[in-house]
């Protein structure tokens, strides 16, 4: 019997443990580099392709979406109206692990290096994001997450490789998201294998893929909306290469 | 308390004779202690270790007077600015420890950052208040730093990479005071890019001792490490790193600050102690159970946490056999609140994390384990 109220302790313990347990991680995110087979580094800019740095300055935010909300239809309705108040509307489901800026805050080699920034922080973070998708996002012209849907440019950026956001424990668990490349560019652009140009500061004439972001407020049409718009010109061309045709045959005939 | 072995005796007779002819002013025994710092092949690659070693006395002497911030001492042989520095934290390079107190014996063990030192006045100012110290016996050491204990390029042998994540950590605690705490993250770091790079440092920031704060600034080696604070180090590699400390052996009781939360503190002294010889208890709330009892924290050889309680059972005097419903009074483990722990060993040179409630700082007072 005395056993009995021995394991029911123990099972309580178990949950108040759980319960009084720091989440604390140690999460890196950003830029990273490749030594092997060739130096190549990973880096961020604006939509002209210039390195972020405290003159041009970003708000680099590693994070995570409400539970439950389809990001990819998100993205999606974005793109189709890339308007800042959509915008906003879609940033409002972000939300922020952890964020820094460009700017010569960070102090360290991104400073002098235009588009690097590797980013190493442990901090405690919030149980809502334990198992949900990290995105790595970039907000030009912000230096502040509550102001993010003010940024003139965004990039958003994933990777199948990155692991769910962990619990987290006592002592920092290891949260690595740093990789040379991203599998899944979701808003923005990614150029890969470029000779970067003294748009990046010191790492120019260096291997780079470069991550940029993508203005917003200027819609952005799909493929598809290219298509149409490409149709509606074919037919308006035929149309008016039909009537100069027609107008030539009718002085003809007056003539 | 159980008397336990001083682990550096046999090395005595090597060190103390090059130790001692630098230290003038101040006669404790030396010695070095090995620290081994656990691999992933034993676990899961975290140890918590103590710098229990001391570096050698700079000055000491017995305080004249005193103030708030500030301690005379007319017999003082120091230049203006001689013990001034700040690290990357802004912490002081250089403290006072009281060693003796015949009017306070409480005090013992006091140790303060020194700001500011002057010739002229015989003054140092220092950052917490030293009042009431009149007629205290006091000592002056640096403190250790990132790159005394584990070297400047690491000799240590920690595993190195391009940033934090490819590297071992040594993680530093502060605590604010309100349950809160921050973790500091060390590692050396190698940067592939030096030969790229045209200015010679490196695109990532150099080859060095860096931390979360900066990948670049070669002053983080210089981080201080307080002989009451702990450190945990996180190897990524597998196989044990053992770091040699050599240094003084303290002589005196020793105090640390426990605020509430979480505190990650060194064992003071280089020996194993007991659970019940730390003499922690009293400064720790006892509960029925471990979550209504104040903690301390372990972290075993295979890099888990032992977590540890001081149990008071209410139903002793209900239960005939006497030992309690509850599994009796005393110190438990985590999980097996029937079993005594108080014999439970924290082997020389490890630390601890105590976990406080109570939002009032407390000291903890701890005696020296050895004749």
């Amino acid at each position: 019997m005395k056993h009995k109220y021995l394991f029911l302790i123990v099972l309580i313990f178990g949950a108040v443990y759980s319960a009084n347990a720091q989440n604390q991680i140690s999460l890196g995110y950003g830029s990273t580099t490749q030594v092997t087979p060739s130096f190549k580094f990973s880096v961020f800019s604006d939509e002209a392709e210039v390195g972020f740095n405290d003159a041009n300055n970003a708000l680099f935010v590693a994070g995570y979406f409400d539970t439950g909300y389809d990001v990819a239809a998100g993205v999606t309705a974005l793109k189709a109206d890339f308007s800042v108040a959509n915008f906003a509307s879609f940033v409002s489901n972000f939300n922020e692990l952890y964020s820094d800026d460009f700017g010569t805050s960070i102090g360290d080699a991104s400073a002098a290096n235009a588009g690097f920034m590797a980013v190493d922080k442990s901090f405690e973070h919030s149980p809502a994001s334990v198992g949900l998708t990290p995105y790595i996002m970039a907000l030009k012209g912000v230096t502040d997450f509550t102001n993010a849907g003010t940024a003139s440019e965004v990039g958003l950026f994933t990777d199948s490789s990155f692991a769910e956001i962990p619990t987290g424990a006592l002592i920092p668990e290891t949260y690595n998201l740093k990789t040379i490349s991203y599998d899944s560019v979701l808003l923005g652009g990614e150029s890969l294998d470029q000779t970067l140009t003294a748009n990046f500061g010191g790492l120019a004439n260096q291997t780079g893929n470069i991550y940029s972001t993508q203005a917003i407020g200027a819609n952005v049409p799909e493929p598809s909306t290219y298509a149409m718009m490409l149709g509606a010109l074919s037919f308006g061309f035929v149309f008016y290469k039909r009537r100069i045709a027609g107008k030539k045959t009718d002085q003809k005939q007056e003539a | 308390m159980k008397k336990t072995t001083l682990v550096l005796l046999a090395s005595l007779p090597l060190l103390a004779p090059i130790l001692e002819a630098q230290t003038t002013v101040h006669t404790n025994p030396v010695g070095f202690i090995n620290l081994t710092i656990k691999g992933t092949d034993a676990g899961k690659g975290l140890t918590g270790i103590s710098v229990p070693m001391l570096p050698q006395a700079l000055y000491s002497g017995v305080i004249t007077g005193s103030t708030t911030s500030t301690i005379t001492d007319n017999n003082a042989t120091w230049a203006d600015d001689q013990y001034v520095g700040l690290d990357p934290n802004g912490s002081p390079t250089h403290y006072i420890e009281i060693t003796a107190n015949a009017n306070d014996a409480t005090t013992v063990g006091s140790i303060i950052g020194i700001l500011d030192s002057d010739d002229a006045a015989n003054e140092l100012s220092l950052n917490g208040d030293p009042s009431g110290l009149d007629g205290a016996s006091y000592v002056i050491r640096q403190c250790h730093t990132i790159a005394s204990v584990f070297g400047d390029a690491n000799s240590a042998g920690l595993t190195t990479g391009q940033d934090l994540a490819s590297s071992d950590v040594i993680f530093k605690m502060t605590n604010d005071g309100n349950a809160g705490m921050v973790w500091g993250q060390y590692y050396y770091q190698t940067d592939p890019t030096v030969a790229l790079d045209p200015t010679g440092v490196g695109f990532l920031g150099g080859t060095g001792w860096r931390s979360d704060k900066s990948s670049s600034s070669d002053l983080i080696k210089n981080t201080v490490i307080l002989p009451t604070e702990g450190l945990i180090v996180r190897r990524i590699s597998d196989g044990d790193v053992t770091v040699t400390l050599p240094g003084s052996i303290k002589m005196n009781n020793s105090k640390t600050q426990i605020l509430k939360g979480y505190n990650l503190v060194s064992l003071n002294y280089p020996v194993e102690m007991t659970l019940e010889g730390l003499g922690i208890q009293s400064m720790l709330r006892s509960g029925q159970d471990s979550s209504s009892s104040d903690r301390v924290y372990h972290i075993n050889g295979a890099g888990a946490f032992d977590i540890y309680y001081y149990q008071t059972d209410p139903t002793v005097a209900l239960d005939p056999t006497g030992v309690g419903f509850l599994g009796g009074t005393g110190w438990r483990k985590s999980g097996f609140s029937a079993t005594d722990a108080k014999d439970s060993v924290i082997p020389a040179g490890h630390s601890v994390i105590v976990y406080r409630e109570d939002q009032n700082q407390t000291d903890w007072n701890s005696t020296v384990p050895f004749n």
